[in-house]
């Protein structure tokens, strides 16, 4: 593990992801396992009945609608005006809560970095496909959002605007979200990308989002390091993001124990998402960035 | 409290240099460095609830410098005295203490320590030592363990007498009755006043006695673990087939931990009978047979020679391919010779009652290292016969009227002979069966006889059917009160049987078979083990039975025997030595070989199973004589050990 400290290490690269990449995002969109309603119209079918398409109901005339839309067949069997709706494709909301705290400075490349490009990835998908892609970077709470305009040429200021949060303290993820929950009027999509090692948890903050009913997809981020320590001796560790310091003799056993208490807290994460029917995936930074978007995600049916 | 290991100045200086030591080393002590790590929130799940490090330091510093005073105080010996002051005080009352010493006097106590001592050499040095320091108004007597526990010295306070009897210590051949003794050293003790203490020296185990609880039972390990080969089996006896031969068995086992290399060789007083050289894996055993010709001598031995034990792997310096020798060497030489007495053979007597018969003549001549008497019917020497002179007689066609009770063989019986029963005259009769695992056929095929006139036999139930025809048998063998007869119905004459290959194997096969058992004549001594007593019955008139040592091969007669009064019933004697010995003034008086040959005695690798003394009430505590304590040295090394377990659970836990 470095020993430095690990903040603001985010290059600025203009193109993090690759031509080709982003060709194979092009196909992608965000799936969205409830219709949600959107204010413009767009590709995403939401609850709003309109103009679109798709049948879905009748509904007697009212004055004032338009001509075009009676059901002429209809009125020839019931002798009655009836307006024909259609489900409207409208925009989909896709928010990004991305951890950019001091913890998520370890790795080669950093969690922060893993955690840029996946959410460059995904606002390129929900750009490309004209849904509103919201950014919200929290630490110890919520930062300042970026909204991004509905084109996909400004995904890479989502890449931009993460890279340049320098990380700093503590993770507080339960504070963020009921900071969020404030502000998101729109229900949507929420996707958390972090490596959930808050001292206050994140049981909590997942049960807002579900009870503000956002469909929440949990990215859990990991670097090898926190996976199998290499360690041993008497060594004094400290707290990226508190700073506290605790004396440990590292023995094979109590790494054996570490490893373990690693396991079982991807474990509890991935099984309170599957007890909630939630997206999880988790992520190690040593693993191919392409292959979680284009097969994790996509057999998690995020991405469609 | 007093010190009588390491002086009082050198303790200390070890006590603050080592302290010292451990201080600087608590200063200089390496610091964790420290590492950044993302969170704390997994390392808090696995790390226990932990002591303040500082804290814990100074515990292991605190734990580590006792340890080191525990084992800077073991070295310092400690032994708690008794007060001079209160001693004085109470000198008037105090009792004296009695003791009975047990020493061991079993045939393993000769055994050589590697040093020019043996095991009763140690314990006589101890004896001597407890004797010379007798303190005023204390007692002790010595009880020898021998096979028979002798009361040497009764309870008294003169050291020279106790000097003079430990200086006669002997280890004789046998076993020690060690619980005997022990009971009878107990019936010392009945009178005495406590403090009493039983003392015991031996190599040996024994069930520790129950005794009083005013009695202290101290039992003195003697002697350590050696190795040794013995003879444990050693007889001769004459052996099968004509003529015979002498044979001895020897069997040697070796009670060693490491493989031993032995020449074993049996020898009279002038000639080698036999030597070869064995190598005996370690714990092993050998068994041989050695077989030679009669010697002139009565008695032979068999001697160990030349025992090396070998090195194991690893062991002494690396010499190629060549095995290195390796001391100590074979410890107990007592158990090296065994001794017994030559029986004396005799040939196989033949008597033969014929009026001609040039086959069964030529075939008895034709065995060797027999005696061979023909006459004809007329003179057949009946009281002779009777007297047992003869192993076997040939009956050729004739039968005496009073058939003497011999080993018999009848040829062509006219009549009924010995029990065997004439049925009938058949002519030609054709062989239909034969008993070839009958030792009479051993080695011989003998099918297709043709006879020309055979009387038939009407067998009995104890016969044994030789040779049978469908209608009976022509040939039966009978064994019954101790005599074996066989009958052939035929005349060899009359058949084809002389002419076979195999006929003077049959008449060879008889005589063996016959003869069995009597090859040899009354022993000329007895074999005797040395463990247990001799029993005579004096002959009528003497007072005495006199047993002397025989003289040895190399050794120079022995003249002053041991004299046992007789009196009405039979007298017993345990041997002191192994030899060859005589008896005088007894009804039987042939002479023994006595013999050790006792594997529990020559296993000298284990010593007594009492490896510390057994749990036992302490003697009274007698003021003025200062007792070494428990070994307090002990107790602060265990302790030392204890703390550092402890160090070493604090740092690590």
């Amino acid at each position: 593990m470095p020993e430095s400290a690990p903040t603001a290490e985010i290059p600025d690269r203009d193109s993090p992801l690759s031509p080709d990449f982003l060709r194979k995002l092009e196909y992608l969109r965000v799936l969205a396992r409830h219709q949600h309603q959107g204010r413009f119209a767009a590709l995403t079918r939401s609850r709003k009945l309109g103009s679109g398409i798709d049948f879905a109901d009748h509904r007697p005339y009212a004055p004032g609608d338009d001509f075009k839309d009676i059901d002429w067949n209809l009125y020839g069997r019931l002798d009655r005006f009836m307006i024909r709706l259609a489900e409207e494709d409208t925009e989909l909301n896709l928010y990004l809560l991305v951890d950019v705290s001091a913890s998520m400075g370890f790795g080669d490349p950093t969690k922060s970095e893993f955690a840029c490009r996946v959410a460059a990835a995904l606002s390129y998908v929900g750009l490309a496909h004209l849904d509103r892609v919201h950014l919200f970077p929290f630490g110890d709470n919520l930062l300042p959002p970026l909204h991004p305009p509905r084109n996909k040429a400004h995904a890479i200021n989502v890449y931009r605007y993460l890279a340049a949060q320098r990380g700093a303290g503590s993770s507080d993820l339960n504070r963020s979200v009921m900071g969020f929950a404030g502000v998101a009027r729109t229900r949507g999509v929420v996707v958390v990308l972090s490596d959930f090692l808050m001292h206050d948890g994140w049981r909590e903050a997942l049960d807002i989002l579900r009870a503000a009913r956002f469909e929440v997809a949990v990215v859990h981020l990991s670097s090898p390091e926190e996976a199998a320590p290499e360690l041993r001796g008497e060594i004094l560790l400290r707290d990226a993001e508190t700073g506290r310091r605790v004396r440990v003799r590292v023995t094979p056993a109590l790494l054996k124990r570490y490893r373990q208490a690693y396991l079982e807290h991807g474990k509890e994460l991935s099984a309170y998402c599957r007890r909630y029917n939630l997206f999880y995936a988790h992520a190690r930074t040593d693993s191919p960035f392409e292959e979680l978007v284009l097969k994790t995600f996509r057999s998690g049916r995020l991405l469609g | 409290m007093s010190w009588t290991g390491l002086p009082t100045q050198t303790l200390w200086l070890a006590a603050v240099v080592g302290t010292g030591f451990l201080l600087l080393l608590f200063l200089l002590r390496p610091r964790p460095r420290v590492l950044l790590v993302p969170s704390h929130v997994l390392w808090n799940k696995v790390l226990p609830r932990r002591m303040n490090p500082l804290i814990k330091e100074l515990i292991a510093l605190l734990l580590q410098i006792l340890a080191l005073l525990a084992v800077v105080g073991a070295l310092g010996h400690p032994e708690r005295e008794v007060d001079p002051v209160a001693a004085l005080e109470h000198e008037g009352v105090a009792r004296p203490r009695d003791r009975v010493v047990v020493v061991d006097c079993s045939a393993s106590m000769a055994a050589d320590e590697g040093d020019g001592q043996r095991r009763i050499d140690l314990a006589r040095t101890g004896i001597e030592a407890l004797a010379s320091g007798l303190a005023d108004g204390e007692r002790m007597a010595l009880v020898v363990a021998g096979a028979e526990p002798v009361v040497a010295v009764p309870l008294t306070d003169d050291p020279q007498r106790l000097g003079l009897a430990a200086r006669t210590l002997r280890a004789g051949p046998g076993r020690a009755d060690l619980d005997g003794a022990i009971a009878l050293a107990r019936t010392l003790l009945v009178g005495a006043e406590p403090p009493r203490e039983l003392r015991v020296f031996s190599d040996g185990g024994a069930e520790p006695p129950e005794l009083p609880g005013d009695t202290a039972l101290v039992w003195a390990p003697v002697g350590r673990p050696r190795p040794n080969v013995a003879v444990t089996t050693f007889d001769v006896r004459a052996s099968e087939g004509l003529p015979a031969r002498l044979e001895a068995l020897v069997g040697i086992d070796s009670f060693a931990d490491r493989d031993a290399r032995v020449t074993v060789s049996v020898e009279t007083a002038t000639r080698v009978l036999g030597r070869a050289e064995y190598t005996l894996p370690a714990g092993g055993s050998l068994d041989r047979v050695y077989q030679f010709a009669p010697p002139e001598e009565d008695r032979v031995e068999v001697v160990l020679r030349e025992i090396a034990f070998l090195a194991r792997e690893g062991e002494g310096p690396a010499t190629g391919d060549e095995v290195v020798e390796q001391v100590p060497s074979d410890a107990l030489a007592m158990d090296d010779h065994a001794f017994a007495f030559l029986p004396q053979l005799r040939p196989a007597r033949v008597l033969l009652v014929s009026r001609g018969n040039q086959y069964l003549n030529a075939a008895l001549h034709l065995i060797p290292g027999l005696q061979l008497q023909v006459v004809t019917p007329d003179e057949f020497p009946r009281s002779r016969v009777a007297s047992g002179r003869y192993d076997v007689v040939f009956y050729d066609s004739f039968v005496p009227d009073d058939l003497p009770r011999a080993n018999s063989f009848f040829i062509n019986p006219p009549r009924a002979a010995g029990g065997f029963s004439l049925q009938r005259r058949v002519e030609a009769p054709i062989t239909s069966d034969w008993n070839l695992g009958h030792p009479l056929f051993a080695n011989l095929v003998l099918r297709d006889l043709n006879v020309a006139v055979s009387g038939q036999f009407e067998p009995r139930p104890e016969d044994v059917r030789l040779i049978g025809t469908p209608t009976g048998p022509i040939a039966l063998a009978r064994e019954a009160g101790g005599v074996r007869q066989v009958a052939f119905g035929f005349d060899f004459a009359d058949s084809d049987l002389p002419l076979r290959v195999g006929f003077p194997q049959l008449i060879f096969n008889t005589v063996l078979w016959m003869r069995e058992g009597r090859a040899t004549g009354p022993p000329t001594g007895v074999a005797h083990l040395a463990r247990d007593p001799a029993w005579w019955q004096p002959a009528a008139g003497t007072d005495q039975v006199v047993v002397d040592r025989l003289l040895e091969p190399g050794q120079s007669p022995v003249t002053r025997g041991h004299e046992i009064p007789a009196g009405d019933g039979p007298v017993s004697h345990h041997f002191e030595r192994v030899g060859f010995f005589t008896v005088a003034g007894a009804e039987d008086e042939r002479p023994l070989a006595v013999s050790m040959l006792d594997p529990l005695e020559s296993d000298l690798r284990a010593t007594s199973v009492h490896a510390e003394p057994p749990v036992s009430p302490p003697p009274a505590e007698v003021p003025g004589i200062p007792e070494p304590l428990a070994p307090i040295w002990v107790w602060l090394g265990l302790a030392a050990l204890l703390l550092m377990i402890g160090e070493f659970g604090v740092i690590n836990r």
